[in-house]
């Protein structure tokens, strides 16, 4: 089980927070949301856009959005998280990131998941929380054929 | 490398502000001019969707190489040369005739800002409909707000399978 990042330095407290979330992320593919759920904020206006569909606004519904999902994630034994990092924006006490989770199962057949993931975070009390997640499973097809389109 | 870290502190904040109250009796502070900025992106949004109105809608992104787009048609485009090929090109797809923006939740910064909605297009004619889950963020720049990111794609009720997504025995380059 690991977590790969493209690591790319700056806020030094961002770079910290977002490797906890990556390491949060990875545990939440193996069924515990635990370490994930202590790195959002509580804001009543938190919202998850997740790949399972839908949207949870609010800590609560938020909350249990992420631990639905852990279930279901579960069966499924995904084995390694890589995230490829796209850009980075930070100003004062607000934060996004744009980035790539690549999922791997190597157990049985080998198998890959791609999502495409907007984070948004904010600094409370001089510590980072996470404000926002969306994300999206994309196919290698769609990523083909996008490709594509800008070659031409 | 595609990856970097933008420290993108401009300006101070002008003082003009609204306050937006929410169903969930929280309240986020919107900067007015940035208030008038999301109404602007809305307008335009629907312009580029319903009529190929696109150039109104790419002036209003960032023109910087940090602006990205994860679009409903999938991937993702990095840099304002890259999304303005990809948004030219969307629009000549669409054949919406109505759009309709619902805001989920904003959070505002003294330089950068975000919002979450549904976009909800629909055509007449063949009564096809469709609804978007759009995460914008926004970055204050010389001389006001700007785009400076998209992520959007069809909303979709839970499914469990789709914590799976779509798999590949291979992994693909982008």
């Amino acid at each position: 089980m690991s977590v790969h990042t493209n690591h790319v330095s700056g806020d030094l407290g961002l770079e910290d927070f977002m490797t906890r979330c990556e390491e949060g992320l990875l545990h939440q593919l193996q069924g515990d949301s635990e370490l994930l759920l202590a790195q959002w904020s509580h804001d009543a206006e938190v919202a998850i856009l997740g790949a399972i569909g839908s949207y949870a606004r609010g800590w609560d519904d938020v909350r249990s959005h992420i631990l639905g999902a852990a279930k279901a994630l579960k069966a499924l034994n995904w084995t390694g998280l890589r995230v490829e990092r796209i850009v980075t924006h930070v100003a004062d006490g607000m934060a996004a990131s744009v980035w790539l989770e690549r999922a791997t199962r190597e157990v049985g057949e080998p198998r890959s998941r791609t999502l495409r993931v907007t984070h948004v975070y904010r600094r409370e009390q001089g510590q980072w929380r996470l404000l926002l997640r969306h994300a999206n499973s994309v196919s290698p097809e769609d990523e083909a054929t996008e490709q594509s389109l800008l070659s031409t | 490398m595609r990856g970097w870290l933008i420290d993108c502190r401009i300006q101070p904040n002008p003082f003009n502000q609204t306050r937006r109250e929410h169903s969930m009796q929280a309240t986020t502070v919107i900067p007015a001019d940035l208030q008038e900025f999301m109404d602007d992106v809305h307008a335009k949004v629907k312009g580029h969707a319903t009529r190929k109105e696109t150039e109104a809608f790419l002036e209003l992104w960032s023109p910087s190489p940090d602006a990205s787009i994860m679009a409903a048609v999938g991937g993702y485009c990095v840099g304002f040369d890259e999304v303005s090929k990809l948004l030219r090109w969307v629009s000549e797809q669409l054949t919406f005739d109505t759009y309709q923006f619902e805001t989920l939740t904003v959070h505002a910064d003294q330089v950068l800002a975000t919002s979450v909605g549904l976009e909800h297009l629909a055509s007449a004619g063949e009564g096809q409909h469709t609804t978007l889950r759009t995460t914008h963020v926004y970055r204050r720049e010389d001389p006001g707000w700007k785009l400076l990111h998209r992520h959007a794609e069809p909303l979709t009720p839970i499914d469990e399978n789709q914590v799976g997504g779509p798999t590949s025995t291979e992994e693909s380059a982008r």
